[in-house]
């Protein structure tokens, strides 16, 4: 999900991301919606161990231990969750302020 | 449309009296010497503040060389915010007043850690503008001009910039759509702990850092909420906030990197990203691996415009050397040192952060545009990781022969 850049509307989802997008995003935005931490204090770094999600999977087996990355990405959605050894944080912030289906609303 | 000279000069007369004023404070005249009297046909620049410290070591490298090819080069310059100096450039701005200037042997106690001296150009003769600096995409300074067809565009690598806390804090991380709360909407964002914009600390419009950081979270320059201030305020007023919790601030690398006792980076989560990373491969390395890997999302390109002959390359001679040099690529003939040894341009790029060209693995094509894979058609991945510590596989070389199907690039075999 995207704000576009003038800040008047939310989704912006272009050419093949889009089929992508579909079944990585209800993973992402369920993370939010059902998650009751709002600070850092619950985020738990994690130096390692980036398991590798299998081509044409979504990814979205990453919640419960399994596959969480992509280890040989080609799309912009799959390099930004590449498989890497980095030091990574879990944040999953409640956000009062989304729509009611998720989005984020226009910028006043 | 190209915009009259005279709306023009308004426009850039604003955009510099917002943009924090680039022109150093007018001191004595009798201590500030006459351009002409310490340069001999300077290259006149505006950059941005994020690009000084690479620009200082570098140009006086150059200067102090043993080889009069690189001791010509010699640099005038102002800071100010990369659509200033896209707009400047663009305009064909002849330049007067005061300006920063690199020492050469003259000053022989100078060191680039040190504010650089001022020189003044007089207003009956003024220089031109010979070379234009932007620390972001230049297509994201909307209200610039219509680019001269004669103007070439150099990348020297890429800038990161950052979310900071200060030290007290106990964040560690910002999610995108925190961030669009955040800067969209500031004390209604309902974000804890950012729900006060008195506590956020942020750059003018035409600043590299903000039209960077912005277009990563979709917020509009002209709407994001927070005190704006220079590059060095920012980091002040982080570091030294009495309420560190609430308090976030923006601030490039380049800096970030000289004052990581101070304040803290956060890691940043990107829209459709599973988990937040930070520059670096963790909060403490200076590696930029994220950077080139393209985990870290808001960072641009610095590029340099500048005049072009017929084959692309700057017309004028010494400038085409400046840009080889910051650019990183091969000088003919190479800039020795006086101490011995051949000056190296891309280690002054990867000494201040900056990312070169040849060491990144994704790129955008414009401000918070979407990363694809990249490659160089002359990588540099082994020594850039050689120079920041980062472990690898790499195999020394002296020429191609022990390199297999690759290329002996900077002492180190790559794939090519």
């Amino acid at each position: 999900m995207r704000a576009n850049s003038n800040g008047t509307g939310v989704v912006m989802v272009r050419g093949p991301f889009a089929v992508l997008l579909v079944a990585v995003l209800p993973l992402l935005v369920g993370c939010e919606e059902t998650t009751t931490n709002t600070t850092d204090g619950g985020t738990t770094p994690i130096t390692d161990g980036s398991s590798p999600i299998p081509p044409n999977d979504s990814g979205a087996g990453g919640e419960d231990g399994g596959y969480d990355c992509f280890p040989d990405p080609k799309t912009h959605l799959e390099i930004i969750n590449r498989c890497s050894t980095s030091q990574r944080i879990d944040k999953k912030p409640t956000l009062p302020g989304l729509t009611a289906d998720g989005g984020l609303p226009a910028i006043p | 449309m190209r915009m009259g000279a005279r709306r023009a000069g308004a426009v850039l007369a604003v955009m510099t009296v917002l943009g924090g004023a680039a022109v150093a404070p007018r001191a004595d005249a009798q201590t500030i010497p006459a351009c002409s009297t310490v340069l001999t046909n300077p290259i006149v620049l505006r950059i941005g503040a994020t690009q000084e410290p690479h620009l200082k070591p570098l140009a006086r490298g150059l200067r102090m060389s043993s080889e009069s090819t690189a001791q010509a080069v010699q640099v005038a310059y102002l800071t100010s915010g990369t659509c200033t100096n896209v707009a400047a450039i663009y305009n064909g701005e002849n330049l007067s007043g005061n300006v920063r200037y690199i020492p050469g042997p003259e000053m022989p106690g100078w060191d680039p850690s040190q504010p650089s001296p001022q020189c003044s150009i007089p207003v009956g003769t003024p220089l031109p503008l010979d070379v234009g600096n932007a620390a972001a995409f230049a297509s994201a300074c909307t209200n610039a001009p219509t680019k001269p067809a004669d103007l070439g565009e150099f990348r020297v690598g890429e800038q990161a910039y950052l979310f900071v806390v200060p030290q007290g804090s106990s964040q560690t991380a910002l999610t995108a759509e925190e961030g669009y709360f955040v800067f969209g909407f500031g004390n209604t964002g309902q974000v804890t702990p950012w729900n006060d914009e008195s506590f956020f600390y942020i750059l003018p419009s035409d600043r590299s850092t903000l039209i960077t950081t912005m277009a990563a979270l979709g917020v509009p320059l002209n709407k994001a909420r927070g005190q704006r201030l220079a590059p060095l305020e920012v980091l002040n007023a982080v570091a030294q906030s009495a309420t560190p919790e609430k308090t976030l601030g923006l601030a490039g690398t380049d800096l970030y990197d000289t004052q990581r006792e101070r304040v803290k980076a956060l890691a940043y989560k990107a829209f459709g990203q599973r988990f937040a990373y930070f520059a670096d491969s963790t909060g403490t390395a200076v590696d930029k691996a994220n950077v080139r890997n393209g985990l870290y999302g808001p960072w641009s390109p610095s590029s340099y415009f500048t005049k072009v002959g017929t084959d692309g390359r700057p017309a004028n001679p010494r400038i085409d050397y400046l840009i080889r040099a910051l650019s990183g690529g091969k000088l003919t003939p190479p800039a020795t040192r006086a101490s011995g040894g051949d000056f190296e341009p891309l280690d002054e790029i990867i000494k201040v952060g900056l990312v070169p060209d040849c060491a990144m693995k994704v790129m955008r094509s414009f401000e918070g545009g979407d990363l694809s894979n990249y490659e160089s058609s002359e990588p540099c991945h082994c020594y850039y990781e050689a120079k920041v510590g980062t472990p690898n596989q790499c195999k020394t070389c002296t020429d191609d022969t022990t390199c297999g199907a690759g290329k002996c690039r900077h002492g180190y075999c790559e794939a090519r």
